[in-house]
């Protein structure tokens, strides 16, 4: 579209929006930089460092900032958190990393953001509640976010991400990591590459416990303890008040509808996005959603507005291991999922261009294989992630409207480019959640 | 569900909360939002729940539900609640999905009303709304002295903006503190925004230009800068520039973040024109940039910085330069892809493959006739990586014809890749040529894995074969290996008439291929070498080769039989003899078994000889039950591992039961049709037969259900039983019928304890068999028992106040009592007034305290 050569309207945000998205196929193509521009290999200068913080780093925290932390050109200088023991506990594994006392610590996410001017990104690992939240604080005071998945709870939180990542100009990562995974990103490309023809129908694997349907029970009231230990008010963040429980600051606050996405989102945030990179639908959504009589989920399909089917699987009947994705062509299909040497596929001659494809995607884009590095390589470069805010917002939109299909228990139908369900006020109520106060995004 | 029938009257039921969220989003149809909803609706019901005394718990999930659900009506229940520090963030849920505007003017009554918290809890919400009524008391609060207070009114006048907002915003900033700024800004710029959104980028402009005139924080700076970027269009192209060539990175973010995003020639036009004035760091970042916006007219601006530039940035040129897929760029890259600097060579030539144009194929079969053979050297790489198909024929002929080896090899290495039939040919010509042991391996490495790509396998065979004639002993016989490979009837042919070759080395290969053979078709070969071959060890590989093939699936069942019967009188040693019972037992069938049964009294065959028996009996035990049974019994008494074991039970189950006679069901499960007992005391409950005594209808003597359909003497009788904790119950078999519906004779015993389970009771002798033991009874009634497992330990298979199974095997002076599948009791009777007799089966009710007793799945299998 560059090549136009006649003068351009001007385009309305909504419009300049919806043609990134819609362009997505030109801007997607990522951008290429050397390596050796990155900072890759080697030392680098104190002052060149990208300067971290991690915001709620519990385990799965604790894996990608030890992971961040391998990075040559990272520095990791602070830790918010509202429990005192994490603090303490990730100050000390920063501390032990750069042989110094230097991590600071602090409790309130909003002074942070305000005091510690000289953060360049943030790691924000919290609960699911916090993920979108925690996001455009940290967006809004100038820093990139790489947030865990699910990244956000409601449709509505989705769209705030991915424009505030657009109004700041911020670089945003999801943690769905498997997309710089070379046996994801080779079930990925074979089917982008019609290597399998047409591809009709991808699956996404959804968590093989808990269900669509969850919990409003509340645990017994305990008293809160001090502030400075866990402060309760902060850990409950945007989501209605409830009394507090020692176990879900612990990590029991899956299953509940205040806190979680369900068994579809648990995993559907990694493979819905899997399934849509596939089929080049990063940039919409499904726009039918069929209901199933069951607890879960497991074999709903969604449709896209080009036909092409995404049936959500439980089990492990389309693949061997967690987190898989496939997709089916008439020339064959593949698989790929955690706990795989190699992606599986309909023939061996497939699977033979193993390396072939992941050679020319790395030539195309220009992508390490890894998710961290990615977002790291963007922060200098400002170019897109690979599992950008828009990326975040479609894939998310997908689990949402799917968790809306199994507790309004019918089929619902989705309006990708309005972002909303097609003449349906009760799907369209459950779009967003008041935030408690005082927050607001 | 039917919406009206929600369990919302059971409010301190707990179920209630679950069965409510079930409600919540099954809710039926909306409510009609006009009138006062009638009492019964969902709506209504909520409302009177949150009207009610009801646990704060229950009123949340009410606010979630009407967040579905509600209308105007619910409006004021929700709306008191916004008072409630611990529901008003329920109370929001509901109240900001409402569309109703009664919702705003609710708002707007609490915001002007509540204090602290609660009072920025509606004001958040009136943001959320984007409620135009709201703007001016909002705009009063931006004077206010409590920061959270303000704070929360500039970021609702943020969301809702518009003309008024803007305004209002705009003056607070005016007068702003360094406190009040970045919360002012953020509004301020999100009002920008929506001007944007709608077209009025004028406005926009302007709000960003009165921001980056305030002393902000450099992330606001940012932010505005940005947004007037994008407010004055084509007419920000500079502002992006100068920003791209800022000392400040964060300015210089804004400009590569806008190089990537926003659309338009005009911008390409300046970033090109600037690329080349800016330091090599920012250089490489643009240029990646200008790649991404597929704007041919930037090439050659591109190409330029391909020269004498740092390695960085021709790299990165290069690299934008592919993505363009501009054919006029590729004299350049051949040139790079062979200079001196190894990473700049490295890039041009992952340039060159990675190539989105056909004309890339031409440049590569070019770069292959360079005379540099380091350029030939790499077009054979690029060629191989790049998947060049239509370079084949040129690279066919550099392979043969080359005058330096590495060329050649490279050649080859992309025919192996790449090559298909027509340039096989070519490669069974590099091997017979046999320049050196290197290049003969490599062709030969190459003509394998071409051949096996292609489908078509004797077309493979023929371009083989032609080659043999005019082959050395050394590349004949890496023919013959690739031959072998390629498998089919011609490649056998050939073989088998190179084991006449006059040259050793060539009959030793092509023997040793035949008897690495992988179908049936070389069986022939293979039996008359194992049979009269004066090679012992040729001897011994055809005879694995011929119990190989034999598992071909195209081997016909009574063929494979035939052939395991000749390599069974062949084998001599117990390694082949495990082969042999290898493919038995994957491929038996009911005459393996003959010839796999013997090998069970070969102890160094043990493992493999029960594992072929038990996989054949599988297959066998329902056709041929006669013929498994003594085998598994025999696999069973030598008892190989746990789960063999466990497997030849299973196969012996099954063979007894296809053996035996079928099993009949005494009891239909609906009525007490073919059975008959004392009035008032056997019903049909839960489809079981039951008794029960109570308190006020105790059992004062036994009485017994009697099946009226026979009296089986040798026979398996197996039920399934439940008893209460306190019952004494029992299956009497082989017995007598008495008056007023008592019995006589042997009983399988029971009481629901489980202290008489897996015991046999008789009317006259008392409990004659115990748990655990193996009693024998002889003529002159002289009892002998002997144990037969920990009677404690037996009785763990006893489920009590559940179901379980008795199974009671009767076979002439034999009685076994198995309960669920364990063998609790066995008694052999030689007492010539009862043993072996037939007699009636009857079920007990036994009198004591209450107690209930219940039969269902009642099967019996009388033995001929």
């Amino acid at each position: 579209m560059t090549n136009d050569p006649k003068p351009q309207a001007p385009l309305s945000r909504r419009q300049f929006l919806k043609r990134s998205a819609a362009a997505s196929s030109v801007f997607a193509i990522p951008c290429i930089i050397p390596a050796s521009a990155l900072g890759r290999g080697g030392a680098v200068a104190p002052s060149n460092r990208i300067v971290m913080a991690g915001i709620g780093i519990g385990g799965r925290g604790s894996s990608d900032l030890t992971w961040m932390m391998g990075e040559p050109d990272v520095q990791f200088v602070a830790i918010c958190d509202i429990r005192k023991e994490r603090r303490e506990a990730v100050k000390s594994t920063i501390d032990n990393k750069y042989g110094t006392k230097d991590c600071t610590m602090h409790r309130d996410i909003r002074e942070f953001l305000v005091e510690r001017t000289d953060i360049d990104g943030v790691l924000i690992a919290t609960g699911d509640r916090w993920h979108a939240l925690a996001s455009v604080l940290a967006m809004r005071a100038g820093k990139d976010v790489y947030s865990e998945k699910p990244s956000c709870m409601t449709i509505a939180e989705g769209q705030a991400v991915r424009d505030t990542a657009t109004r700041y100009g911020r670089v945003y990562q999801t943690g769905t990591q498997r997309l710089s995974e070379a046996n994801h990103v080779f079930a990925i490309e074979t089917a982008r590459s019609g290597r399998l023809g047409k591809v009709h129908t991808a699956y996404a694997h959804i968590a093989p416990w808990d269900a669509a349907i969850m919990s409003y029970d509340r645990l017994p009231a305990q008293p809160e303890p001090p502030r400075d230990e866990v402060d309760w008010d902060a850990w409950l963040g945007p989501c209605p008040w409830r009394p507090y429980h020692s176990s879900y600051v612990t990590g029991a606050w899956r299953g509940f509808y205040d806190f979680h996405t369900s068994c579809i989102g648990e995993w559907g945030a990694h493979t819905f996005a899997q399934a849509q990179a596939g089929i080049d639908a990063l940039d919409t959504s499904p726009v039918h959603y069929q209901y199933v009589d069951n607890p879960t989920g497991d074999g709903m399909v969604a449709t896209f507005a080009n036909g092409v089917k995404m049936i959500l699987s439980r089990g492990d009947k389309y693949w061997h291991g967690s987190c898989g994705e496939r997709f089916d062509g008439p020339d064959g299909w593949v698989a790929a999922a955690d706990g795989y040497s190699k992606p599986d596929a309909s023939s061996p001659a497939l699977l033979a261009d193993f390396n072939k494809v992941i050679a020319e995607y790395t030539a195309r884009t220009q992508r390490p294989m890894n998710h961290v590095r990615d977002f790291f390589d963007c922060i200098k470069s400002r170019r897109q992630t690979v599992a950008n805010a828009e990326v975040m917002y479609r894939s998310m939109t997908t689990v949402h409207a799917a968790n809306i299909c199994m507790w309004l228990k019918r089929d619902v139908k989705f309006d990708p480019l309005k972002g909303e369900f097609l003449n349906d006020v009760e799907a369209n109520r459950l779009c967003s959640r008041a935030m408690r106060e005082p927050w607001i995004i | 569900m039917n919406p009206t029938n929600c369990p919302m009257l059971k409010m301190n039921h707990f179920p209630f909360r679950a069965a409510l969220m079930t409600c919540i989003l099954t809710a039926g149809p909306l409510a009609a939002a006009a009138d006062a909803p009638a009492a019964e609706t969902p709506e209504a019901k909520l409302i009177a729940v949150l009207q009610s005394n009801a646990a704060p718990q229950d009123k949340a999930i009410s606010c979630k539900r009407l967040a579905i659900c509600g209308s105007k009506a619910a409006v004021p229940a929700l709306a008191a609640l916004l008072a409630d520090e611990h529901l008003a963030s329920w109370a929001r849920i509901g109240l900001e999905a409402i569309p109703d505007p009664a919702v705003d003017a609710a708002l707007r009554d609490a915001a002007a009303k509540l204090q602290g918290n609660l009072q920025i809890s509606a004001i958040n919400s009136l943001g959320v709304r984007r409620d135009a009524l709201a703007v001016a008391w909002l705009a009063q609060k931006l004077q206010d002295a409590d920061a959270a207070l303000m704070s929360a009114a500039a970021a609702a006048l943020g969301r809702i903006g518009g003309e008024p907002a803007a305004q209002a915003l705009g003056q607070a900033l005016a007068g702003a503190t360094v406190a009040t700024i970045p919360v002012l800004c953020e509004a301020y710029l999100r009002n920008a925004d929506q001007f944007i959104a709608q077209g009025n980028h004028a406005k926009a402009a302007k709000i960003c230009e009165q921001v980056r005139g305030v002393q902000t924080p450099r992330h606001i700076r940012m932010e505005a800068t940005r947004g007037l970027i994008v407010a004055r269009q084509a007419a920000g192209i500079p502002l992006l520039i100068e920003q791209l060539k800022s000392d400040d990175a964060g300015m210089v973010a804004v400009a590569l973040g806008l190089a990537h995003d926003l659309p338009g020639t005009a911008l390409t036009k300046a970033l090109t024109a600037e690329v080349t004035h800016l330091p090599p760091a920012k250089q490489v970042y643009v240029i990646e940039a200008l790649g991404v916006r597929l704007d041919k007219s930037v090439v050659p601006a591109l190409l330029a910085l391909t020269n004498n530039t740092p390695a960085n940035v021709t790299i990165a040129a290069l690299v934008a330069l592919t993505k363009l897929g501009d054919p006029s760029v590729l004299p350049r890259l051949v040139e790079l892809a062979v200079a001196p600097d190894a990473e700049l060579a490295k890039a041009a030539q992952s340039a060159i493959v990675a190539f989105p144009a056909v004309a890339a194929d031409a440049t590569c079969v070019t770069m292959l006739a360079s005379p540099d053979a380091k350029a030939r050297l790499t077009a054979a790489d690029i060629i191989s990586r790049r998947a060049t198909y239509s370079a084949m024929p040129a690279v066919a002929k550099v392979a043969r014809e080359d005058a330096d080896a590495a060329v050649r090899a490279g050649c080859i290495n992309a025919l192996r890749e790449l090559g298909g039939l027509p340039d096989l040919a070519a490669v069974v010509a590099i091997l017979v040529q046999n320049q050196s042991a290197a290049e003969a391996q490599g062709a030969e490495k190459a003509l394998a894995t071409i051949c096996g790509r292609q489908a078509d396998r004797s077309a493979c065979a023929d371009k083989l074969v032609a080659g043999l004639a005019a082959a050395q002993p050394g590349p004949k016989c890496a023919l013959l290996r690739v031959l072998r490979s390629v498998a089919d009837g011609k490649a056998l042919q050939a073989i088998r008439a190179a084991m006449a070759d006059p040259d050793k080395d060539v009959q030793d290969a092509a023997t040793r291929l035949i008897c690495d053979w992988s179908t049936a078709e070389a069986a022939p070969d293979l039996l008359a070498l194992a049979k009269t071959s004066a090679n012992p060890t040729y001897q011994l590989l055809a005879l694995r080769g011929y119990l190989r093939v034999s598992g071909d699936k195209d081997v016909t069942a009574a063929q494979r039989l035939a052939m395991c019967k000749e390599a069974a009188a062949l084998a001599q040693r117990d390694d082949e003899k495990k082969i042999l019972l290898g493919v038995l037992g994957t491929a038996g069938d009911a005459d393996s078994l003959a010839l796999a049964a013997p090998h069970l009294d070969n102890a160094a065959l043990k493992a493999e000889a029960c594992l072929a028996n038990v996989a054949i009996a599988e297959r066998l035990a329902k056709d041929s039950p006669d013929a498994v049974l003594p085998v598994m019994e025999k696999v069973v008494t030598l008892g190989p591992d746990e789960n063999l074991t466990a497997r030849a039970k299973a196969v012996l189950k099954a063979a007894q039961e296809a053996a035996g006679k079928a099993g009949v069901s005494l009891f239909n499960g609906k009525d007490l049709s073919g059975w008959e007992g004392a009035p008032g005391w056997w019903t049909v409950e839960e489809g079981a037969l039951t008794a029960e005594s109570t308190p006020q209808k105790p059992c004062t003597a036994c009485n017994y259900l009697v099946w009226k359909g026979g009296q089986p003497a040798d026979f398996e009788l197996t039920c399934d039983f439940k008893l209460s904790a306190s019952a004494n119950s029992g299956v009497q078999i082989r017995s007598e019928t008495r008056p007023n519906w008592d019995t006589y004779g042997y009983q399988a015993d029971m009481t629901g304890d489980g202290s008489l389970v897996g015991f046999v009771y008789h009317h006259k002798r008392g409990l004659i068999g115990a748990r655990g033991e193996k009693v024998t009874i002889a003529a002159d009634g002289k009892k002998e028992a002997q144990p037969l497992g920990d009677s404690a330990a037996l009785l763990k298979s006893y489920k009590p106040e559940a179901w379980n199974t008795y199974r009671i095997v009767c076979r002439g002076p034999d009685i076994s009592l198995y309960v669920n599948a364990v063998l609790m009791c066995q008694i052999t009777d030689h007492d010539a007034s009862t043993a072996g007799k037939g007699g009636i089966i009857a079920l007990q009710m036994h009198p004591g305290p209450p107690m209930k007793v219940q039969f269902k799945n009642i099967t019996l299998k009388e033995f001929k």
